[in-house]
Parts: C-alpha cells; structure tokens; sequence
C-alpha cells in the first residue's frame, strides 16, 4: 500500500484484487499501443482511465489536475500493481504473442475466461473470485491448466490414436499428447566432459581459427 | 499542467531537447530553439508556445520576440519540462 497527494488530498492506493487487476493491465495494453502509435492524446486518456480504476473515482476528478501529480500517481499504482508473482504459464512463446485474436474474442474477454475457469472447477460466485488476490488467482488458474492436461493425457493414453506404428523397428510405439511450452523441461546445458591428460595432442600445438588459415 | 496538454507539449519539443542540460533556464530555453530552428520547424515553437500560454498562435505572432520567448521559457520551467520528458521517455520503453 502507498498513499500519495492528488488534488490536495491523500489517497492510499492498493494493489488492486483480481477483476480489477485484469483491467488495469488491459488499459496497460492500450497504453503501449497508443504509445507505438504517438497519440498522446489517447495515452492520456487511457493514463487518467488507468489511475480512475485504480484508485476508485471518476475521471472527472483527475482530468484537470497537474500533470506531475498524475504522472506520479501513475507510476506508483503501475508499480504496486505491476508487482505479481510470474508464473510458467504466464510465459507466452513469440508465435502466440503474434498470433491473430479469435474472431469470437471481445474487449474484456480475459476476465470471463480466467473467472469461467476458477468458476468452473471451483463453483465460487463472480464476485467472490473478482476479490480474489491475484498471486492465489493466477496460482489457482495454473494447476487448473496442469489438472486438465494431465486429464487429457490420461484420455489420449486410453485412445488408439496414441499408439503409431514405427516403420523402421516394425513395432507399434506410443505417440505422447503435445505439452504446452511452459509445460516442457527446461533444456539443461550439456555435461562437460574431461579428457585424459594421455588422450590430449603432444608437441606444439598450432591452432588455426579460420579456413583459410587451414588451407594456407 | 492537465496531463493531455504535458504529453502533447513534450511530443512537439523532445526532438529538439539537448542531450546536455544547462542549469540556466533561458539559456536551456535557448538551446531548444536553436535546435527548432536549426530544423526549420518553427511551427513547433508556436504550437509549443500555444500550449503552455494558451495564446492563440495568431495572436503569438503579433507579439514581440522577447515576449514569446519569455511565455516559452517560462512554461518549460513551470511545468519541468526535463521530469516530464523522463516520464514521456518512460511511457516510451
């Protein structure tokens, strides 16, 4: 929690609970898109929407206040809210980042999906998950993915789909379901393997760094 | 300042900000204006100048130099133009 000064007045701001940290970070969205497209104007009007959800009042009481006040009080609710635990599955690889939207997708649409999945699993009420924190909320909706994969895994198992046949070893083989990326092993480096001080080149040693110094 | 006028007022003047700072206002001032000029964009000076004096920039151009500089240099120092541009930088990263 941190209290800063807005049109004369104290004002404590706190990290914002799940429904309304999900919009906050949507009108982040539109903030970086007005900033790629220079509108200031528009980035003005998302920072004042931004701070107004925020903070709990209305636009109009912010619209005219100076603009190092705003600017402040910005900065500190980014801060405080932008502080959330990351999780694997909040890691989207560059192809779904890039990917199009759906054509059922709709502004907002985010806060339906992640409450239509706690709801589902859980049976709370929309308002009990929008005051959800949002370290438990993002937690929650992460070992939902992992329990529906691992339902889905065991399903494919059961299916003949999972079982291929190898030509080259003429035997049947078990095809695995694909894991999303943040589902996968992380790659571990390769073990460095020491060479025996016999097995190693005698002499004077000439290194060549480049083709050409091999050719000459 | 509202917000709306800053941003718009550091988009028109952050091409021309020198990389050096200057303690003295005017003569800070005096270095954006060189660069406007030295660019040849001297509408932005009196659409700058418009926004921190709300002067109609009609009625700018009908004033003395020494006027408008003072209500341009002015307006840099009361509404920090160099915090507003690290916050502008900000947005921007």
């Amino acid at each position: 929690m941190a209290e800063i000064a807005l049109g004369g007045n104290t004002v404590s701001i706190n990290r914002a609970r799940f429904k309304r940290w999900i919009e906050l970070e949507e009108i982040r969205e539109d903030i970086f898109k007005a900033v790629e497209r220079s509108d200031v104007d528009e980035i003005a009007d998302f920072i004042l929407l931004y701070l107004s959800t925020a903070l709990n009042i209305d636009i109009d009481q912010i619209v005219d206040l100076p603009w190092k006040e705003v600017a402040t009080a910005y900065s500190i609710s980014v801060l405080i809210n932008h502080n959330v635990r990351l999780l694997p599955f909040m890691k989207f690889s560059k192809k779904q980042l890039e990917d199009e939207r759906d054509v059922w997708d709709y502004d907002g649409r985010l806060w339906y999906s992640y409450a239509n999945k706690i709801a589902e699993k859980y049976h709370w009420t929309l308002d009990y998950i929008a005051e959800l924190e949002v370290d438990d909320a993002f937690a929650m909706i992460q070992e939902i993915l992992v329990s529906d994969q691992i339902s889905k895994e065991w399903e494919w198992m059961l299916s003949d789909k999972s079982v291929g046949y190898d030509e080259a070893t003429k035997k049947s083989r078990y095809i695995e379901l694909p894991r999303p990326d943040w589902m996968k092993p992380i790659p571990k480096p390769p073990k460095k393997v020491k060479i025996p001080k016999f097995m190693l080149p005698v002499g004077n040693i000439v290194r060549y760094t480049t083709r050409q110094d091999v050719a000459n | 300042m509202p917000i709306k006028d800053a941003l718009r007022l550091i988009q028109i003047l952050a091409p021309h900000i020198p990389e050096e700072l200057d303690d003295d206002v005017f003569s800070f001032a005096g270095k954006i204006l060189d660069n406007i000029v030295d660019k040849g964009r001297h509408l932005d000076y009196l659409r700058a100048t418009y926004v921190v004096s709300g002067i109609d920039p009609d009625d700018l151009v009908k004033l003395n130099v020494e006027e408008v500089f003072g209500f341009f240099a002015k307006g840099l120092v009361e509404n920090e133009i160099l915090t507003l541009l690290g916050f502008y930088q900000e947005l921007r990263k």
